[in-house]
């Protein structure tokens, strides 16, 4: 689906991305962990379209990501990506929308309720808590069921009920057929991995010898 | 048709969630009337606001007051879109990126009438002007001027939010390409005020905005807004 081909990345003169080459398969779960500022989110945006590579090519079925092909992803990033002044049902109401989804109405009552967010859908998203806009996030980034999940650091700032529902809001995700890129600093991978990689000096490598999930273990989630 | 309608629909989408999120986020637009209201008010008071001034002078002043009242609000907006990163979602969005800067100049520009509406009575009422002779010329080239204005600034906003030097960046590229709005609105409004002054080229200097301001988001905001 989505693939990265030989893509690098300067800032002026100072490289962050080298010659990065990565193939999401449907229903995989890769996992990058690097340290501090070794490109993890230069990379996710990258793979978003919110960055332009210096050098190689962001494909989706093996042709260049387009403006319409942005709608089969999901992004979650450092910041929630809403309007502070709206309310979390506005929030996710308008991104419905833009992404196309009808009947608005039950698909994003659906995601608040999941979110544990009922409550709280009147309410502007400035008065959330941190844990309450990285809820909200992550209902953004699955709202419109997207073919690829890139995710950093989405358990951030969520207490242990908020990362139990998000790590199987994700894993669902995976078992229905999306791609999911997680970028974390946990030392714990939050998720069962396909794949784990890291960053070294601009290189995507992978971090360890992982056993694949075999397609019954990715059913039985 | 179907697909044309859901594009509509999606815009409309997007414009009422920007007037709710602006109307709701009062900072920009109150400092905008407070600054506007100020400068007509300080300029009044410097230039002996008894004494009655020549059109030109009164309208450039009043030109000034709208600046003074639309500035606040494109940094304010600024402010707003990076707080929690809202312009990146709408990047990631499947829909031209264009539209992200259509739907905004919607909205701004409807704030910035109101806003300048403001500064404008409050300079009849401070600079001692009587009402123009032309009163329906005066309020179509305000409302052009400031509907330009409204469009140059969002759109130059935008694209400087794509900067690393986006707070030198911005006021750099304002001020030479608004010259000529501001001098266009400054002029319709003094032949509306005194029938002084020869109109058309100015509408036409207002209009090859408008349409460069139509056009160029579509060409350029796509490419442009990747950094």
């Amino acid at each position: 689906m989505l693939q990265l081909d030989e893509v690098s990345k300067s800032f002026d003169v100072w490289p962050v991305l080298d010659r990065v080459s990565v193939r999401l398969e449907p229903g995989q779960i890769h996992i990058l962990r690097a340290p501090n500022g070794s490109g993890k989110t230069t990379l996710l945006k990258v793979m978003a379209g919110l960055l332009r590579p210096t050098s190689g090519r962001v494909l989706w079925r093996g042709r260049p990501l387009t403006a319409r092909d942005r709608r089969h992803l999901g992004v979650v990033l450092e910041q929630p990506l809403v309007y502070p002044d709206l309310t979390g049902w506005e929030n996710l109401a308008l991104f419905a929308a833009l992404y196309g989804i009808r009947p608005v109405r039950p698909r994003v009552l659906r995601a608040l309720e999941e979110a544990g967010l009922a409550a709280a859908r009147d309410v502007r998203v400035r008065a959330y808590s941190k844990g309450m806009r990285q809820r909200l996030a992550v209902a953004r980034a699955l709202l419109h069921r997207p073919c690829v999940l890139l995710l950093d650091e989405p358990f951030d700032g969520l207490d242990a009920d908020g990362q139990a529902w998000a790590a199987r809001a994700v894993a669902a995700a995976a078992a229905d057929g999306s791609s999911v890129w997680l970028v974390t600093h946990h030392a714990d991978d939050p998720l069962p991995a396909d794949a784990r990689w890291t960053l070294h000096r601009g290189r995507l490598l992978p971090a360890a010898a992982v056993t694949p999930r075999s397609p019954q273990e990715r059913r039985t989630r | 048709m179907r697909e044309v309608g859901l594009w509509w629909w999606r815009f409309a989408a997007l414009v009422r969630a920007e007037a709710a999120s602006r109307a709701r986020a009062r900072t920009g637009w109150i400092a905008g009337v407070c600054f506007g209201v100020l400068w007509v008010l300080v300029a009044g008071i410097a230039l002996d606001g008894t004494a009655r001034l020549p059109a030109a002078w009164w309208c450039g002043l009043l030109w000034l007051g709208v600046l003074c009242t639309l500035v606040p609000q494109w940094l304010a907006d600024s402010a707003g879109d990076a707080e929690m990163g809202a312009t990146s979602g709408l990047l990631l969005a499947p829909l031209d990126r264009s539209w992200i800067f259509y739907a905004r100049w919607c909205v701004r520009a409807g704030f910035a009438c109101l806003t300048a509406a403001a500064v404008a009575g409050t300079s009849f009422i401070i600079l001692n002007e009587p009402p123009p002779r032309h009163p329906a010329w005066f309020a179509a080239a305000f409302v052009s001027g400031v509907v330009v204005l409204s469009g140059l600034g969002t759109f130059l906003a935008t694209l400087a939010t794509v900067s690393r030097s986006r707070e030198a960046v911005f006021p750099l590229l304002l001020i030479p390409v608004a010259l000529p709005v501001i001098l266009a609105s400054v002029r319709l409004t003094v032949y509306a005020a005194a029938s002084y002054g020869r109109p058309q080229v100015w509408w036409e200097v207002l209009l090859a905005y408008f349409v460069l301001l139509c056009v160029l988001p579509w060409l350029l905001y796509e490419p442009a807004l990747e950094e």
